[in-house]
């Protein structure tokens, strides 16, 4: 059994419990969908009379949920608050868990680099990610069937879950990297954490104002607007954002965990 | 030729507290080489550098004329390393840990890890949840041993094992010693030192205080003199004495220097009894730390 496949197989189980929490998402929130729809005109004047920062915390700021992909799209910012909190668990993991379980003294003896055993680390997780994405588009395409829609809605689940995979590989390397950063586990995860609920509310802050300007730039749930996702656009710009900051964050946990000192968190 | 281990001024601070300091060994290839000192002194400190788990301050580290930061991989193909607590993924079988620590080598350990499983008495089929902190560290054993390593570095090593399992491991490590392999045997217990050690480091606060071989130590340095006279001695003191300890007719200590001096000194008691022996290492080890406290 080499790292990689050890990697995959200790981060099985969790990924099976987390897979089941957006299986119910999914399904709940799709099946819920119907009851939306068949009443979509009492739900949007409803809705018309909460209190802004209620729409947009709920995330049904700019979206007609009267149509199933504006209710879609409402349900995917609660998936992409789930996705990236198991995002930041796997990126923390794959820096701290040895030190956590104080396994790193077996493992870190090993003839490898650091380089080498934190990037097979880092792979496993970002195939877990890549199939928790996978497993919205089939979920989603599964429960709608349940409703009976006469739309074919592949391509949005497509655009959603694609959104959702670059979102959690950007939480995935923020939490990698704080999880390199900080001498003590719990401090790493914590901020991984922080870094989730502030880019939430950032992302409800973002829907308040009139003209957000740059604000989008720094809350990744908004990366991706429904309205353009929707009518089948997902940004460029942002895609490129979100390589562009994984790929810069992995670069400085691999700096940051090569110099540190191991040992017991 | 290179030393098996070799370091020149090996210093460790964490932030500003202190781990090692100028620490300087150089252990020969094919040697046991012990390492002692009371818990904290930067026995591990010491260890860990070697490996690459931590980063030095200053100084230089080499194992088999390699750098241990620049070279590490290479070093440990060669090195096998057992550390005093043993943590391993619980939710594995022994055979599946020692087999996954084996996919690390380029070399068959199937035939090594029975051999070595059989001398310990160790099943290999139960989880390790499942198993004694004693069976955790003969998993422990195995998997420091099992490439056949050059290098072996063994960090308070018998913690764990009843004193069966102890003799059987000092027969092992004696083994792998005569097939050629240098050992790094660290420990705060010196009777277990003295027992298979060639030299020894005595480090103390971060530093080495003493660097000699074992017979040396022992009969060189310090004889355990101990006499019953026919009155109390009041206050005695020779030069060269430490540990003087007296209670009532008797008196004993730890004396290094001239022999004839001691022997004069002697000579003029009214002597009962006397007693010159070889000190136990933990008596010289004493020694060495009362001597810091006297310092200060």
């Amino acid at each position: 059994m080499n790292l990689f496949r050890k990697e995959l197989k200790s981060g099985f189980k969790p990924f099976l419990f987390w897979s089941l929490g957006l299986f119910v998402f999914v399904f709940a929130g799709i099946v819920k969908s119907s009851a939306a729809m068949s009443d979509g005109k009492f739900m949007t004047e409803l809705i018309s009379k909460f209190p802004r920062i209620v729409v947009a915390a709920m995330g049904m700021a700019n979206v007609n949920i009267a149509q199933f992909s504006g209710f879609y799209a409402v349900l995917m910012l609660y998936i992409f608050v789930l996705t990236a909190v198991y995002a930041a668990h796997l990126g923390s993991g794959a820096v701290s868990r040895e030190s956590v379980d104080k396994t790193y003294e077996f493992l870190f003896t090993k003839p490898r680099t650091r380089a080498f055993i934190l990037s097979r680390k880092l792979l496993a997780g970002l195939v877990f990610l890549a199939a928790y994405a996978c497993l919205n588009l089939v979920f989603s395409l599964l429960a709608v069937r349940q409703l009976g829609l006469p739309d074919d809605y592949s391509g949005l689940f497509a655009r959603f879950s694609l959104a959702l995979w670059l979102i959690g590989l950007v939480f995935f390397s923020l939490a990698a990297l704080f999880a390199a950063g900080f001498r003590a586990a719990e401090h790493g995860a914590r901020a991984g954490n922080l870094a989730v609920l502030g880019a939430y509310v950032l992302a409800v802050a973002y829907d308040m104002i009139d003209q957000p300007g740059i604000l989008r730039f720094f809350t990744p749930f908004r990366y991706f607007l429904n309205a353009e996702v929707i009518t089948g656009n997902v940004s460029l710009l942002f895609t490129l954002l979100c390589l562009a900051l994984s790929t810069v964050f992995l670069l400085v946990t691999f700096r940051r965990f090569e110099a540190r000192d191991l040992g017991a968190l | 030729m290179a030393y098996a281990i070799e370091t020149k001024k090996l210093t460790k601070y964490y932030g500003k507290a202190r781990g090692i300091v100028d620490v300087d060994l150089a252990v020969e290839e094919g040697e046991i080489f012990g390492f002692i000192g009371p818990n904290g002194a930067g026995k591990s400190t010491t260890i860990r550098t070697l490996l690459g788990l931590i980063k030095k301050t200053g100084g230089s580290a080499t194992i088999f004329g390699m750098d241990c930061e620049k070279e590490k991989v290479k070093i440990l193909s060669e090195v096998g390393y057992l550390p005093g607590e043993v943590f391993y993924y619980d939710n594995m079988r022994a055979i599946d840990l020692l087999r996954y620590s084996a996919s690390f080598y380029k070399k068959d350990c199937t035939k090594r890890i029975a051999e070595l499983a059989d001398a310990l008495s160790l099943d290999l089929n139960k989880k390790i949840e499942d198993m004694s902190l004693g069976n955790k560290k003969k998993v422990g054993i195995v998997q420091g041993l099992l490439h056949a390593p050059r290098l072996i570095i063994l960090d308070e090593p018998t913690s764990g094992l009843d004193p069966l399992m102890q003799r059987t491991f000092f027969d092992l490590i004696q083994r792998e010693n005569e097939r050629g392999a240098t050992v790094l045997f660290s420990s705060h217990i010196l009777g277990e030192v003295q027992r298979i050690c060639d030299r020894v480091a005595i480090i103390k606060e971060g530093r080495i205080v003493d660097l000699r071989s074992i017979d040396d130590l022992r009969k060189n340095s310090y004889k355990k003199v101990s006499f019953t006279a026919e009155q109390p001695v009041a206050d005695f003191s020779l030069a060269g004495a430490a540990q003087i300890a007296q209670e009532g007719t008797a008196t004993s200590f730890l004396y290094s220097g001239e022999i004839n001096a001691l022997l004069k000194k002697l000579a003029d008691l009214p002597l009962v009894n006397a007693d010159i022996s070889e000190p136990e290492l933990e008596e010289i080890f004493l020694h060495y730390y009362e001597d810091g406290e006297a310092a200060k």
